[in-house]
């Protein structure tokens, strides 16, 4: 008898419910500060929940994971029609001209991040390091890399390189796969 | 297996998404197999988080309830 239990596979493991882990594979195209969230916050969310996430960052997503360039992602009212209006009891957006102005995209990007402050939403610092701790791979685009003249060490630690055929096989075998 | 008292707490009130869900992968890997976690959170859309975050983990949503402000849900750590 004791052979027949041996036979079967552990209960406990429950292996069948679990046979691979679902993957997440991301491409990060843009590099403004309200851009940088979804890519982050969906990546984090899959991988606290067990799934295999990877990141590929390319052109202004870039910016991102840009040691110098990370800190300083910022709002561009131009060419933003959805943007918010700047004072909640006077209902009028910015017109694009006026957000052309010089000091504007200064001014968007300082009331995105109060309200993203009082909304105690996450740094992307914060998120990126959670990134981390979590295993998320993130990936620079090596062709961007050149054609921005990015150089490997202007990068963030932990972040690797790969170009189109590493994205698609990772890709290939992701159940999720989403351009941002 | 596993016991009815709550090992872990984690305050997330005031945390938007994705730190509830966050900080409730951390402490669960903190707390051992069959231990419960407790998660508190304001996030009116948590119960549907919750469960497709238990669903994907196979952490065993063990009970949840609400009040005015907060949400509380129980988790149990299943592997």
């Amino acid at each position: 008898m004791k052979a027949d239990i041996a036979a079967v596979p552990d209960a406990q493991q429950t292996p069948e419910d679990f046979p691979q882990p679902k993957r997440l594979a991301l491409i990060v195209s843009k590099g403004t500060l309200d851009q940088a969230y979804p890519p982050l916050v969906m990546a984090t969310t899959a991988a606290s929940m067990g799934w295999e996430v990877a990141i590929f960052f390319t052109f202004y997503g870039l910016d991102i994971v840009h040691k110098d360039r990370m800190p300083k992602l910022s709002v561009s009212p131009v060419g933003n029609p959805a943007m918010p209006p700047p004072m909640k009891k006077v209902p009028v957006r910015i017109p694009t001209l006026v957000g052309a102005l010089p000091g504007m995209k200064t001014a968007a990007t300082k009331m995105m991040k109060s309200w993203m402050s009082k909304a105690n939403l996450a740094s992307i610092p914060e998120l990126l390091e959670i990134a981390n701790e979590l295993g998320i791979r993130m990936y620079a685009c090596n062709t961007t890399l050149s054609v921005l003249g990015v150089a490997k060490e202007d990068l963030i630690d932990g972040v690797g390189f790969a170009g189109a055929p590493a994205f698609l096989d990772f890709a290939g075998e992701s159940d999720v796969q989403l351009f941002i | 297996m596993g016991t009815t008292e709550v090992v872990s707490e984690v305050d997330a009130r005031g945390l938007v998404c994705p730190m509830p869900t966050i900080r409730l992968g951390q402490a669960i890997r903190r707390v051992e197999i069959g231990q419960l976690v407790e998660v508190w959170t304001d996030d009116p859309g948590s119960k549907e988080n919750m469960a497709a975050w238990c669903k994907n983990t196979g952490h065993e949503l063990v009970a949840h309830s609400a009040d005015d402000t907060t949400y509380k849900y129980t988790v149990r750590r299943s592997r």
